[in-house]
């Protein structure tokens, strides 16, 4: 189910009168007069409904004789809000996009021929300057708080806080003396 | 006639079709409760058009009403039809909903005439 697709059918949904339509579906298929019938609701408001149940996909109709018979799609309802939830957005590239350019416009404030011109005070720029700095380390290798010191030393003289702020972030770890990138 | 108790109608069907309209919407059925605000405003059409036809005439609004409020609802008709004819289930439904309220309002001027 695409995002859009989702979106409709949640707003399908948001409204009583279809709701019933849809309890009453789950019993047997059903009818526009039928349902007329037994919801009290006339056969106009009733076809109204069963278009925007059906054009979402909640809703599925066959020609059964003389009547339209109406169906439960069983398929849209088996599908779980969290499997919804799950499925890559369409606008999740444009985010990705937003959020890098971000990111470089923060590295660019910052940082002037690699070295880190000052801590930024916001968290949410520091953390990116951080992690830039983080680059310098390797993966799975432990370094001694000397090695560390100097790594970021290469960055800038606060080697301190920034070590400091490092594990808070929990961009390194320390462990017995040892630390190591995340 | 007595316009007072054309008014009087007037404004009665409307406060009960504005809490038809809140019952719905509270009720969480947004379109349908949508719909009868079509079905509201009829009432203020008529109630203008009752005025103007009044002003025109000394003697009541007599059949200047009729012939004007015919003339603002008869599209009304030829719309339902279009809109059934092309299944467009949600026209069908606003204009039911604003014949109904006009069926009624020129019953019930045809009854105090």
């Amino acid at each position: 189910m695409t995002e859009l697709q989702a979106i409709s059918l949640f707003k399908c949904l948001a409204d009583k009168s279809r709701i019933q339509i849809l309890k009453s579906l789950m019993e047997e298929d059903m009818y526009v007069e039928r349902l007329s019938e037994r919801l009290n609701l006339t056969p106009a408001t009733i076809s109204f409904h069963l278009k925007k149940l059906v054009d979402a996909g909640a809703v599925k109709s066959r020609r059964d004789q003389y009547y339209t018979m109406y169906a439960i799609n069983g398929d849209v309802f088996n599908v779980s809000i969290l499997d919804i939830l799950k499925e890559k957005s369409e606008e999740k590239s444009l985010q990705d996009e937003r959020d890098e350019a971000y990111r470089k416009k923060v590295i660019d404030a910052f940082f002037e021929y690699g070295k880190l011109k000052s801590i930024p005070s916001q968290r949410k720029k520091e953390l990116i300057v951080l992690e830039e700095i983080a680059k310098a380390f390797e993966k799975g290798r432990d370094y001694t708080e000397r090695e560390v010191n100097l790594i970021i030393a290469d960055f800038n003289d606060d080697f301190c806080t920034i070590r400091r702020d490092m594990i808070s972030e929990k961009i390194l770890t320390r462990n017995n003396m040892l630390y190591r990138k995340l | 006639m007595n316009a007072n108790i054309f008014y009087s109608f007037l404004e009665e069907r409307k406060a009960s079709v504005l809490s038809e309209i809140t019952r719905l919407a509270q009720e969480g059925r947004t379109d349908e409760s949508n719909v009868l605000k079509a079905k509201f405003n009829v009432y203020d059409i008529s109630k203008a058009v009752y005025n103007a036809a009044r002003a025109q005439s000394k003697d009541g609004a007599g059949n200047a009403f009729e012939t004007t409020f015919d003339k603002i609802t008869s599209p009304w008709k030829a719309s339902l039809e279009k809109a059934k004819a092309h299944g467009d289930d949600h026209k069908v439904l606003i204009e039911e909903a604003k014949l109904e309220a006009a069926q009624e309002i020129n019953a019930k001027y045809a009854e105090l005439s």
